[in-house]
């Protein structure tokens, strides 16, 4: 017999269209604002800038030669893609042990991954900090400013994420199919790379794009640690332009550079959004 | 799979079942193959033996070891450190010394006494500035709270278009912070900005009302922070919602239950749980938000909006004054140990809380949260 199908709002529908209407134009407004100003002359984003009839694509060419923003996307692209990609091998690696077998350590290992996470960052950074600076002066080499303590820092924070999200994933995995291999004679690390990697591939690229956002995104151990990143040249330039007297501040060419370093993070979220909100929520609230 | 007897052997070790910890403990020490460790038999020196990772079951399985290079990782750049700061706390640490910390003279308690109140580079001392922050936080997460609730409300039934909706609703919480932060300083600079165009085209305010200075800076900053992470709340919530039986809202439905008897009697007694969590974790991220105080108030830095990191960040890197910025971080850690112990505890005593608390981790890293 079929079901009869129930209304499933939760909202009146006048009250639902109403108040979505007024969030639309709550999250509209500022971001139409950003791509307004993007595209407007400096001396008019100086003034204001909401003056639609003049709009101009110059500053998305002129940013460039305003502030290193190329360096700084390079930067940002490489720091940030190799410290999400050591992630999320050792995220996939610990995840596995963590959601299969049973270890002493199993308990106290995923408390820490919980617990990390109300751990001020600058608890973490100032003692970083003195132990780079420490090992500079005793090796003699250079570390602040340097790629491998970055990425190495980066790495560790999107670590947890890493593997938090594989570790949720291979709990709804069934372990009939790993099982049926090592039957068949495959070693477990042979399972874990055949079977189960590649029926992690969703876990996989979710966390690929997390630990990314987690570097490209960070600003405080950037800009302590002398990253020139996008989020530090970008802060720099801002800065470099409110304190400029007298000078025409170069907000578009700011508000350009913004805009195209905001760009690719949304596009890349708004493409993974389904696991993130489906995959994650839903199915780690339901699942197992 | 148990009549497989060859590999019964390995599989036990494979279910998914916990076992009984410790139930063979005894036999890894008799059975012992290497007699260069036989002296390890007694009991308390059992910890070299690094036991703490052995498989509980019978059979040895090394795959236990893949957790080792994550370990070792997350001991080098969180645990290490953490326990640096603490000994940093009680040492005078100033821009002379910094790479030779460790022969630091030792300063006993002064960086915690005169550190948390002494006026210091901002001019705001550690008290105030965490009051600011708690302020701040609890402020931003209330101030969500109705915002979130009434959009995940509006996309819980079927309809065309949901999908792109609720696309839509994350886009603020995408966008990266430092972009965010950028386009407030803008949008909140005085005369030329949108707010004070917006406010004078209303008659709300005169043309020139000033909000990256004063105290009106920490409602501009609290404004920015509520539109930038409310949809953070909104995924909680969703996911809450998703795990309510639609046959119980079908139900209520057939016995004439309206929308507003189903949402105060079936909706909101199912959510406060996830709620709490919400609540929990979302001021835990707004207290150590750093990106949008530093980069909106760049060259004013009103007292108004010096939070603890900010506050943190100036003792350290302006002042150079490193043995009370650890005091302060120890101080901030302590603060926000109270509610990360709540929050593990609720973790312990209902494991479903366990996930949505993985989930809404996963939602707060990777907008940027340090760890």
């Amino acid at each position: 017999m079929k079901r009869k199908h129930y209304s499933d709002r939760l909202l009146p529908p006048l009250v639902s269209r109403a108040g979505v209407t007024a969030l639309l134009v709550f999250i509209a407004v500022p971001v139409l604002y950003l791509v307004d100003l993007a595209l407007s002359p400096n001396a008019t984003v100086a003034l204001g800038g909401t003056d639609v009839a003049h709009l101009t694509l110059h500053n998305f060419a002129d940013m460039w030669s305003a502030a290193p923003i190329a360096r700084g996307i390079v930067n940002s692209v490489i720091i940030a893609g190799i410290s999400a990609a050591l992630a999320v091998i050792l995220g996939v690696a610990a995840a596995y042990p963590l959601a299969r077998l049973s270890f002493r350590a199993r308990k106290p290992l995923l408390y820490s991954l919980l617990g990390s996470q109300s751990i001020p960052g600058l608890a973490l950074l100032l003692p970083l900090y003195i132990m780079l600076a420490g090992i500079q002066g005793i090796l003699g080499v250079h570390l602040i400013g340097s790629f491998p303590a970055i990425i190495g820092v980066y790495m560790t924070f999107g670590l947890p994420l890493a593997t938090v999200v594989c570790f949720v994933y291979l709990r709804g995995l069934p372990p009939d199919l790993e099982e049926a291999a090592m039957v068949d004679g495959c070693t477990r690390l042979g399972a874990l790379r055949w079977v189960v990697a590649p029926l992690m591939a969703p876990a996989i690229v979710v966390s690929l794009v997390f630990a990314f956002l987690v570097g490209w995104n960070d600003v405080l151990f950037a800009s302590a640690l002398q990253n020139q990143t996008i989020a530090v040249t970008l802060e720099q330039f801002g800065l470099a332009q409110s304190e400029g007297f007298g000078a025409q501040p170069l907000y578009g060419d700011l508000m350009a550079a913004a805009l195209v370093s905001a760009i690719p993070v949304v596009v890349l979220y708004l493409a993974f959004q389904r696991y993130l909100v489906h995959g994650l929520a839903a199915g780690a609230l339901t699942g197992t | 799979m148990s009549d497989q007897p060859r590999a019964g052997e390995n599989l036990a070790v494979a279910s998914r079942a916990p076992r009984e910890p410790g139930a063979d403990d005894q036999g890894l020490f008799v059975r012992s193959r290497r007699p260069g460790f036989r002296w390890l038999r007694f009991r308390w020196l059992r910890f070299l033996r690094l036991g703490f990772l052995r498989p509980s079951a019978r059979r040895r399985e090394p795959a236990v070891w893949l957790v080792a290079p994550g370990t070792l990782f997350f001991l080098l750049i969180v645990g290490i450190p953490l326990a640096i700061v603490v000994w940093t706390s009680f040492l005078r640490i100033g821009s002379g010394n910094i790479a030779n910390w460790a022969a630091a003279p030792f300063a006993g308690v002064s960086n915690y006494s005169n550190g948390l109140t002494g006026p210091n580079v901002l001019g705001v001392s550690v008290l105030e500035s965490v009051w600011i922050s708690i302020k701040f936080s609890v402020l931003a997460t209330l101030a969500s709270t109705p915002i979130a609730f009434f959009a995940a409300l509006s996309v819980y039934h079927r309809f065309r278009g949901r999908a792109l909706l609720r696309s839509i609703y994350l886009v603020p919480y995408v966008i990266p912070g430092f972009v965010i932060a950028l386009l407030a300083q803008l949008g909140f600079h005085d005369t030329s900005g949108a707010v004070d165009r917006l406010l004078h085209a209303l008659h709300l305010a005169p043309a020139s009302t000033f909000w990256l200075i004063g105290p009106n800076a920490f409602w501009a900053m609290t404004f920015t922070e509520v539109w930038e992470v409310w949809p953070f709340i909104y995924l909680l919530l969703l996911a809450g919602l998703q795990a309510i039986s639609r046959d119980q809202l079908d139900a209520a439905t057939v016995d004439g239950a309206g929308w507003w008897a189903r949402l105060r009697y079936i909706v909101i007694p199912q959510l406060k749980g996830i709620y709490a969590l919400a609540f929990a974790l979302s001021t835990l991220f707004h207290f150590g938000n750093f990106t949008l105080p530093y980069i909106m108030f760049g060259n004013t830095r009103p007292a108004s909006t010096v939070t603890l990191p900010i506050n943190i960040y100036y003792i350290a890197f302006n002042g150079f004054d490193f043995g009370v910025a650890s005091a302060t971080a120890v101080f901030n850690v302590l603060i926000l140990a109270v509610p990360a112990a709540v929050y593990l505890w609720v973790v312990r005593v209902r494991p479903a809380r366990a996930r949505e608390a993985l989930t809404a981790k996963g939602a707060a890293t990777a907008k940027g949260a340090a760890v």
